[in-house]
C-alpha cells in the first residue's frame, strides 16, 4: 500500500504522459498555435496567451501543491491528522483572487470581440469586398457583385468551393445556408461563423499576405507525391526540397512585398490541379498552369518552367452537416491585385457544375438583409 | 448478489423475480443501474476505439471488432464515422455518467446516507429504472437500425439536420424522451426522500457532501429535464410533419436525405437555445455527484474534516444556480447577437469561481492530513487534479474571442473528456471501489485495483492532452478522414496516431477493472461493516446492507467528517457522541 512506487505514481506518470507525447509527436506535430495571418489574429492570439500564461501559473501550482501534499501529508505510523473545519481567512482569499482574475479576463477580451463580431465594415469602403456566401451539402457557394457593385444583376460573378481576394483588402461575407448548419472556419484567419438556414450572418477579416511554395526544379516533377503542409520554413520535414513554404507579408507595403521578391519569377496563380488526390504534384511536367511574371498572366505555360506557386488558405466546415461533412472544405486565395482581375473577367469564373437550383438561389438574394446589430 | 444472505427478518421473503428483477429495494435498483452503465461503458468505449482507429488509418480495417460491427472489409465507412461519434456521445452522456452517477449511486447512497429503509417512493424508483431500461433498447436500436438509416445527427441533434434522415434519429428520440422521463421521476424521490425522511438529529448541515450533491443535482434535473422533453417532443412531431425548426426557401432532397425540407416559418436556433437550456445543466449533473463522492472520498482518506464544507455546499448550489444562465456559451458562433454572447461569456466566467473555491477547499482538505493511499483516495486525487486541466482549458472557449479559433475543434473535445472522464469517471471508479463491500459484502482487489489506476491515469492523458493540440491546430471535432481534406492537418496524423494507440491502451486497461469487479463479487474478501472507518450512516449496518437498511433509526449526533477528534479511533461515527467542533465551517 505504501511502496514508492505509489507515493511517486502522479508526477511519474505525469512525466512518463508528458515524455511520451514530445517523443511521439516530435516528428511533425507543431505545438501550440498554428501562425495566424489575419488583422484579428494577433489579438485573437495575445489573448489565447494571457490566457495561457493565467492558467499554466494556475496549473503549476494547484497540482504542484497536490503533489507536495501527497507527499508531505502521507500517511506515517502513530501521526495523527490536523483537525480543522476551514478557515475563513483563506477561504476568503481564494474566493476573492480567482472573481479578479476571471472579472480581468473578461473585461480584456471585449475589444477583441467587439472587433472580430459587432463592427461590421463599411460596405462602401473601396478596400472592402463584399462577397455573398451560401452553404449548401457538401459545397460553399461564393457570389461578387461585378463591375456594378450591385447583387442580382447580369454581371455577378459565382463561384463554388474557391474564391479569390486581393491582397490588402478586407473580406466581408454575409452567410447564409440552404440546408442544414454549417460553419464558416477559415483557422489561420481566425474565423468561424456558423452559417444558419433562416439567417444571415456576417463574417469579416483582413489577410496579411499569403503563401507560396517554392519549387525545387532538381527534384523530377512526378515524384512530387509529398502532401503539403502549412508551416513556414519548415526544415525538418520530408518534402524539403520539393516544396518550401514562404510567407509573403503584404500588410504593409502590399503588393510591393511581392513583386520585389517574386515578381520577375514564374509564378503559377492555379495550382488547383495540383491538389488532385489531396497529393501536390502535377500530372506531368507538361501540364499547363496559368502563370504571373512581372505583373503579366501568361497561361499555357508548362508545369517545369514555374518556380514558384501561390497556394491558397484552406477553409473547413467546423458544423456536422451530413454524411459527407468531411469532404465540405474550400480555398481562400489571396493573390496580387492583377491576378484578382484576372479571374474577376473571366466570364465563367469558377463554378463547377452549377446546379440550377443554386442559379435560382443567387437569383432571389438580391443584396439581401443586412441585420443591423444593437447592443 | 448476495443481499439474500443477510435478508432481514419480520418481512415477507419474495421470490428470485420479485427480488433481484423487479424489486423496489432501493439497493437493489441502484445496482441495476450500475450494471446497465457499466454495460453501455464498454459499448461506448469500443464504438470511441472504433472511431478512432478510423483517424489513424483512414480506410484500413478495423483490426478485431472490424468486421463484426462494420460488415464487409471491417473499415469505418464515413456514414458509419458519424453514427459512431453520435452514439458515442450519447451513450456515454446520457446511458453511462449520468445513469452511474445518479441512478447507481443516488439510489444506492441516499437512503443510507439520511438513515431511512428506502426511497419516499419505492415503486416511482422501480418506474424510473425500467422507464430507462426501456430507452437502453430504444438506443440500440437508434444506433443498430442498418448504417444508412441509424442515428448520426451528433448528440447534439441540431436541427435542421436532425429533423431528416432515417428512422434510427426517431428511435433516438423516443430513447431520449424515456431517459428524460427516467431522471424526472429520480429527481422527485431524492428531493422528497432527502428533505422528509431524514433521520433525527441529521440537520442539512450534517448531510455528507454526496447527498448534498445528489440532492442538488435533483433539483436541476428537475427543473431543467422538462425543457429537454419540450424540444425533444417538438423535434419528434416536426419528424411527423409539424414545424418547428425549419424555417422556409431551403433546398429540398439532396443526398443527406430521404425526406424533404418543405417547411415554412420555423425558427433553427430555437433548437439549440431549448436543447442547451437542459444540457448545459446536465453538464453539471455529469459532475456535481462526482465531486460530492470525491469530496467524501478524499476526507476519508486524509482522515481530515472536509475544509470550508460549507463553502462546499454552497458552491454546488452556486454552480447549480449559474449553470441555468451559461447555456449560450455553446453557440458563441451560431449566429446569436453578439452582445448576447459577451452577457453569456460575462456568466461563463463566473461560473468558473465556485470550481475553484472547490478545488482550493479540496487542497485544504489534504493539507496537513494523513493521506491513505488507497484506491479511492488514489483516483478521488486524480479526479482533483484531473479536473483543474478540465477546469482550466474552460476558461479559453469561455474567453469570447478564443472560441472564434477553438469552438467545435478538438480542443473542445480534450476540455470536456478532462472534465467528464478525467474527473467524472475517475471519481466514480473510487466511489465503486469504496461503496463495493456495501453493495456486495467484499472487497475489490487493492492490487488490481491500483494497477488499474495507474494505467488509466496514464493512458487517459496521453489519450487526451493531445488533442489540445490537434485542436488548435484547427482540427474540427467530427471530421472523419483528414488525409485528403483539408491537407493542413497532415501535420497532425502523427499525433492522431498516438492518440488512436493510447486510447486502445486506455481501452484496454478498463478489462482490468472489470474483471476486478467481476471476479471479486463473488471472490473477493468478505468485508467488515467499516472497512473504510468511515463516519457516515451506511458504515454502521452490516456489509453488504441489509434489506432493510436499519433495524433502529440512527440517531445523528453530529455532522459526517469528524476525523482524528478522538484519542483511541480517529473516526468517530455520526450515531456515536463525541465528535468535535460544531459541524459549521469556519469558525
Amino acid at each position: 500500500m505504501r511502496s514508492h512506487i505509489l507515493k511517486w505514481g502522479p508526477l511519474f506518470a505525469l512525466l512518463l504522459a508528458g515524455g511520451a507525447g514530445t517523443a511521439l509527436a516530435q516528428e511533425s506535430a507543431p505545438w501550440g498555435l498554428p501562425p495566424g495571418h489575419s488583422t484579428i489574429a494577433p489579438k485573437v492570439d495575445h489573448l489565447y496567451n494571457v490566457i495561457l500564461w493565467i492558467t499554466g501559473v494556475t496549473f503549476v501550482g494547484v497540482e504542484g501543491l497536490l503533489l507536495w501534499f501527497c507527499i508531505r501529508y502521507r500517511r506515517r505510523p502513530g501521526g495523527k491528522p490536523g483537525y480543522t473545519h476551514g478557515n475563513n481567512t483563506a477561504e476568503i482569499i481564494w474566493t476573492v483572487s480567482p472573481a479578479l482574475v476571471l472579472i480581468f479576463i473578461a473585461i480584456y477580451q471585449f475589444s477583441t470581440w467587439k472587433e472580430a463580431k459587432i463592427a461590421l465594415p463599411d460596405v462602401n469602403n473601396p478596400n472592402v469586398v463584399t462577397i455573398q456566401t451560401f452553404a449548401q451539402t457538401f459545397q460553399w457557394n461564393f457570389r461578387y457583385a461585378g463591375t456594378d457593385k450591385k447583387f442580382g444583376t447580369d454581371d455577378d460573378l459565382i463561384a463554388n468551393k474557391r474564391f479569390w481576394l486581393p491582397v490588402g483588402s478586407t473580406a466581408y461575407m454575409p452567410l447564409r445556408s440552404v440546408d442544414v448548419i454549417h460553419s464558416f472556419f477559415l483557422f489561420q484567419m481566425r474565423v468561424k461563423q456558423d452559417t444558419v438556414p433562416g439567417l444571415v450572418n456576417h463574417v469579416w477579416f483582413e489577410p496579411t499576405g499569403f503563401y507560396v511554395a517554392k519549387v525545387d526544379k532538381s527534384a523530377a516533377p512526378y515524384k512530387f507525391d509529398f502532401k503539403v503542409g502549412w508551416r513556414p520554413k519548415d526544415t525538418k520535414k520530408k518534402w524539403e526540397g520539393e516544396y518550401k513554404f514562404e510567407f509573403v507579408n503584404t500588410e504593409k507595403n502590399g503588393e510591393k512585398e511581392f513583386h520585389d521578391k517574386y515578381g520577375s519569377k514564374v509564378v503559377a496563380i492555379d495550382s488547383s490541379f495540383l491538389y488532385q488526390d489531396g497529393l501536390m504534384r502535377p500530372s506531368t511536367p507538361d501540364a499547363n498552369s496559368v502563370v504571373i511574371q512581372n505583373n503579366e498572366i501568361r497561361a499555357g505555360v508548362p508545369w517545369r518552367d514555374v518556380d514558384y506557386v501561390i497556394v491558397p488558405y484552406e477553409g473547413t466546415c467546423a458544423e456536422l452537416c451530413g454524411l459527407s461533412h468531411f469532404t465540405m472544405s474550400f480555398e481562400m486565395w489571396v493573390v496580387p491585385r492583377k491576378v484578382y482581375d484576372y479571374y474577376m473577367a473571366k466570364d465563367d469564373f469558377y463554378a463547377e457544375n452549377a446546379e440550377e437550383k443554386v442559379l435560382d438561389f443567387w437569383k432571389q438574394w438580391k443584396d439581401g438583409p443586412i441585420r443591423k446589430l444593437t447592443p | 448478489m448476495s443481499d439474500a444472505a443477510h435478508a432481514d427478518g419480520g418481512h415477507h421473503e419474495y421470490g428470485f423475480f420479485r427480488k433481484y428483477i423487479w424489486s423496489t429495494n432501493h439497493k437493489v435498483i441502484g445496482k441495476q443501474f450500475l450494471w446497465s452503465s457499466i454495460f453501455f461503458l464498454f459499448i461506448a468505449g469500443l464504438l470511441a476505439l472504433s472511431l478512432r482507429w478510423n483517424l489513424a488509418h483512414p480506410g484500413e480495417p478495423v483490426p478485431v471488432i472490424g468486421k463484426l460491427l462494420f460488415g464487409g472489409e471491417g473499415f469505418v465507412k464515413p456514414e458509419q464515422f458519424t453514427m459512431l461519434t453520435s452514439m458515442h456521445g450519447t451513450i456515454m452522456i446520457f446511458f453511462v455518467i449520468i445513469p452511474i452517477l445518479v441512478g447507481a449511486f443516488g439510489n444506492f447512497l441516499i437512503p443510507l446516507h439520511v438513515g431511512t429503509h428506502d426511497m419516499a417512493f419505492p415503486v416511482l424508483n422501480a418506474a424510473s429504472y425500467w422507464v430507462f431500461w426501456v430507452g437502453c433498447i430504444l438506443i440500440l436500436i437508434a444506433g443498430g437500425v442498418g448504417f444508412n438509416d441509424a442515428y448520426w445527427a451528433g448528440w447534439t441533434a441540431y436541427a435542421p439536420l436532425s429533423t431528416l434522415g432515417g428512422p434510427g434519429m426517431t428511435f433516438w428520440l423516443l430513447a431520449m424522451i424515456c431517459v428524460g422521463t427516467s431522471s424526472i421521476l429520480g429527481a422527485v424521490n431524492y428531493i422528497t426522500t432527502i428533505v422528509k425522511m431524514r433521520a433525527p438529529g441529521l440537520g442539512w448541515m450534517r448531510l455528507p457532501l454526496t447527498t448534498w450533491a445528489q440532492f442538488i443535482t435533483a433539483i436541476l434535473q428537475l427543473i431543467a429535464t422538462p425543457v429537454l422533453a419540450a424540444a425533444l417532443t417538438m423535434l419528434t412531431f416536426e419528424r411527423l410533419g409539424f414545424n418547428f425548426f425549419t424555417p422556409g426557401g431551403l433546398f429540398e432532397g439532396g443526398d443527406i436525405t430521404k425526406t424533404t425540407l418543405s417547411h415554412s416559418g420555423g425558427v433553427v436556433l430555437l433548437w439549440q437555445h431549448t436543447f442547451w437550456f437542459y444540457s448545459h445543466p446536465a453538464v453539471y449533473i455529469l459532475v456535481l455527484p462526482a465531486m460530492g463522492m470525491a469530496s467524501d472520498l478524499l476526507s476519508v482518506g486524509a482522515r481530515k474534516p472536509i475544509f470550508g464544507y460549507t463553502a462546499m455546499v454552497a458552491s454546488i448550489a452556486a454552480i447549480a444556480g449559474l449553470g441555468f444562465i451559461v447555456w449560450a456559451h455553446h453557440m458563441f458562433m451560431s449566429g446569436m447577437n453578439p452582445y448576447l454572447g459577451m452577457a453569456f461569456m460575462v456568466s461563463t466566467m463566473l461560473i468558473a469561481l465556485p470550481s475553484s473555491i472547490k478545488v482550493f477547499n479540496w487542497l485544504g482538505t489534504l493539507w496537513r492530513g494523513q493521506i491513505r493511499f488507497d484506491v479511492p483516495t488514489l483516483n478521488a486525487i486524480s479526479f482533483v487534479s484531473m479536473f483543474v486541466i478540465g477546469g482550466l482549458s474552460g476558461i479559453f472557449m469561455a474567453a469570447t474571442p478564443v472560441d472564434i479559433h477553438i469552438h467545435d475543434t478538438y480542443f473542445i473535445v480534450a476540455h470536456f473528456h478532462y472534465v467528464v472522464f478525467g474527473g467524472s469517471l475517475f471519481a466514480v471508479f473510487g466511489a465503486i471501489f469504496f461503496w463495493f463491500p456495501k453493495m456486495f459484502g467484499r472487497m475489490m482487489n487493492s492490487t488490481l485495483g491500483k494497477l488499474h489506476w495507474f494505467l488509466t491515469f496514464v493512458f487517459f492523458n496521453t489519450t487526451f492532452f493531445p488533442m489540445h493540440i490537434t485542436g488548435l491546430w484547427g482540427m474540427t471535432r467530427r471530421y472523419s478522414d483528414y488525409t485528403n481534406v483539408p491537407m493542413s492537418m497532415d501535420d497532425m496524423q502523427s499525433l492522431n496516431r498516438m492518440i488512436t494507440y493510447s486510447a486502445i491502451c486506455l481501452g484496454t486497461s478498463q478489462l482490468v477493472f472489470l474483471f476486478n469487479f467481476a471476479w471479486s463479487i463473488w471472490k473477493g474478501k468478505p468485508a467488515d461493516a467499516n472497512p473504510w472507518q468511515a463516519n457516515t450512516l451506511e458504515w454502521t449496518v452490516p456489509s453488504p446492507a441489509p434489506e432493510h437498511n436499519y433495524h433502529v433509526v440512527p440517531t445523528v449526533h453530529h455532522g459526517p467528517y469528524e476525523y482524528g477528534v478522538r484519542d483511541d479511533k480517529d473516526w468517530t461515527p455520526q450515531t456515536e457522541t463525541g465528535g468535535g467542533a460544531p459541524p459549521a465551517a469556519g469558525h
